[in-house]
């Protein structure tokens, strides 16, 4: 399968796995799994390439959602170049953020 | 029912359907466009220009001998749109207001100020109060005095986002539509109560379009500006910036300009993206009902900022507009970043 292409799951730790593009095309999809999110879970980036302004909007829905009942989401194992986004943007004091290893950055 | 419940009850409707209209604007705007500060400062802002429309118009009539009729009808709503409308002609030249919803709620919230002064003022005038004669000025007059500013504001905003800057001409409908609704409202061709009724069927309906637009350009700016943003920077933190347009125009640059200045090009390029992105994040979780967190390397960003677009200096700067395009809605994202820091 192309490493571009979005794919959304849960693995058998409860954990949430995002690869490939997560971009506008693919929050409905993206929604199937996030909606049924309803308390704090771990989200794993290792394979997501990408994500665009409307993924990251899906993302913060479900963070509104669960942070009603004081949840709060966690993201691991983000590409450098995506943890500098959030880093930037702030998103690492709202949500829970692995920061990757120092070496890959 | 005693004359102070009476006194009470007439203020009540002099101002609260006013209020309540601009907290209804303020609470729709998904985005938090305007900041609650801001909103105080205009209700001040327009409580003082009521308070000299109240010096000016009566000396404008003793001075050119006007009836008062002519006053009312045609000086008196020019004299107060120019007064109320001058705090949105400085947010456009500022680029204080990013789109037609800020714009909306800048006009509306300085047209509820001077609504307010001028209704308490004449409640004290006026010997006798009636809740009928307040009615209609709480729900008529008052609104369309918000009504008139935030459609001078909303249409201004509309042709100078599609000019690329404010001018003269993009400032010259909305206020002619502003002196002209207000001038009719003042003709008192219909009766008062059904000015007032037509008010509130009106202004809804063309604030609910005015928000339906904005939020669907907000969100289409928002969306395509974080992705590019990210996208670019994702290319300079790799390094691979000499393989894209921006790197072979910044290799050209080196022959007209020294080779400190051309670093200090791109690591302006590279601020001017991170500060976008801060300010595009914020919205982004504004839009999702989430508080953006206080940021303390904001301040300390633009001061680079200014360095840096010190040491390219203006032709540097002129020389990097081809790749470095800095629309008036960019320029008006580092304000409201630094706004929500203050």
């Amino acid at each position: 399968m192309n490493e571009e292409t979005f794919r959304i799951g849960t693995d058998e730790d409860g954990r949430v796995f995002l690869a490939g593009r997560f971009d506008a095309a693919q929050v409905e999809k993206a929604n199937q799994v996030l909606d049924r999110i309803d308390g704090p879970v771990t989200i794993d980036f290792y394979e997501l390439q990408y994500i665009a302004s409307a993924g990251l909007g899906a993302l913060f829905a479900v963070q509104k959602r669960i942070g009603k009942s004081g949840g709060k989401l966690k993201f691991v194992r983000l590409k450098p170049s995506i943890w500098e986004i959030f880093r930037i943007a702030m998103f690492h004091k709202l949500i829970d953020i692995e920061e990757p290893p120092k070496e890959s950055l | 029912m005693s004359p102070a419940a009476q006194n009470a009850l007439c203020i009540a409707l002099g101002i609260l359907p006013v209020t309540v209209f601009l907290v209804i604007l303020v609470l729709l705007d998904s985005y938090k466009l305007v900041r609650p500060r801001t909103v105080a400062w205009l209700l001040a802002f327009g409580c003082a220009s009521a308070l000299l429309a109240m010096v000016a118009n009566p000396r404008l009539q003793s001075a050119w001998g006007l009836e008062l009729r002519t006053l009312v009808r045609y000086a008196g709503p020019f004299v107060e749109e120019v007064l109320k409308g001058s705090a949105v002609v400085y947010a456009l030249l500022r680029r204080r207001i990013g789109f037609l919803v800020d714009a909306a709620i800048w006009g509306f919230t300085v047209g509820a100020g001077f609504a307010a002064v001028e209704n308490v003022s004449y409640f004290l005038v006026l010997a006798k109060p009636e809740v009928a004669i307040w009615m209609v000025r709480g729900f008529g007059t008052a609104v369309m005095h918000g009504g008139t500013t935030a459609l001078f504001a909303v249409l201004s905003m509309y042709l100078s986002d599609r000019n690329g800057k404010t001018a003269p001409w993009t400032l010259l409908p909305g206020f002619a539509l502003a002196v002209l609704i207000h001038s009719a409202y003042n003709h008192f061709y219909l009766a008062p109560g059904l000015s007032a009724l037509t008010l509130l069927v009106v202004l809804p309906v063309l604030f609910l379009a005015v928000y339906q637009a904005s939020e669907r350009s907000t969100r289409d700016w928002l969306g395509a500006g974080f992705d590019n943003d990210q996208e670019l920077l994702g290319v300079i933190y790799r390094g691979e910036v000499s393989e894209t347009r921006i790197g072979a125009y910044l290799e050209n640059l080196k022959e007209h300009f020294a080779p400190e200045i051309v670093v200090d090009m791109l690591c302006l390029i590279r601020l001017h993206l991170e500060l976008s992105i801060k300010a595009k994040g914020a919205l982004l979780l504004q839009e999702a009902g989430l508080e953006p967190p206080a940021d303390p390397e904001v301040e300390s960003h633009f001061k680079e900022l200014r360095y840096l677009e010190k040491s390219v200096g203006k032709t540097g700067l002129v020389a990097l507009r081809p790749i470095f395009h800095t629309s008036s809605r960019d320029l008006w994202q580092f304000h409201h970043l630094r706004g929500r820091q203050a």
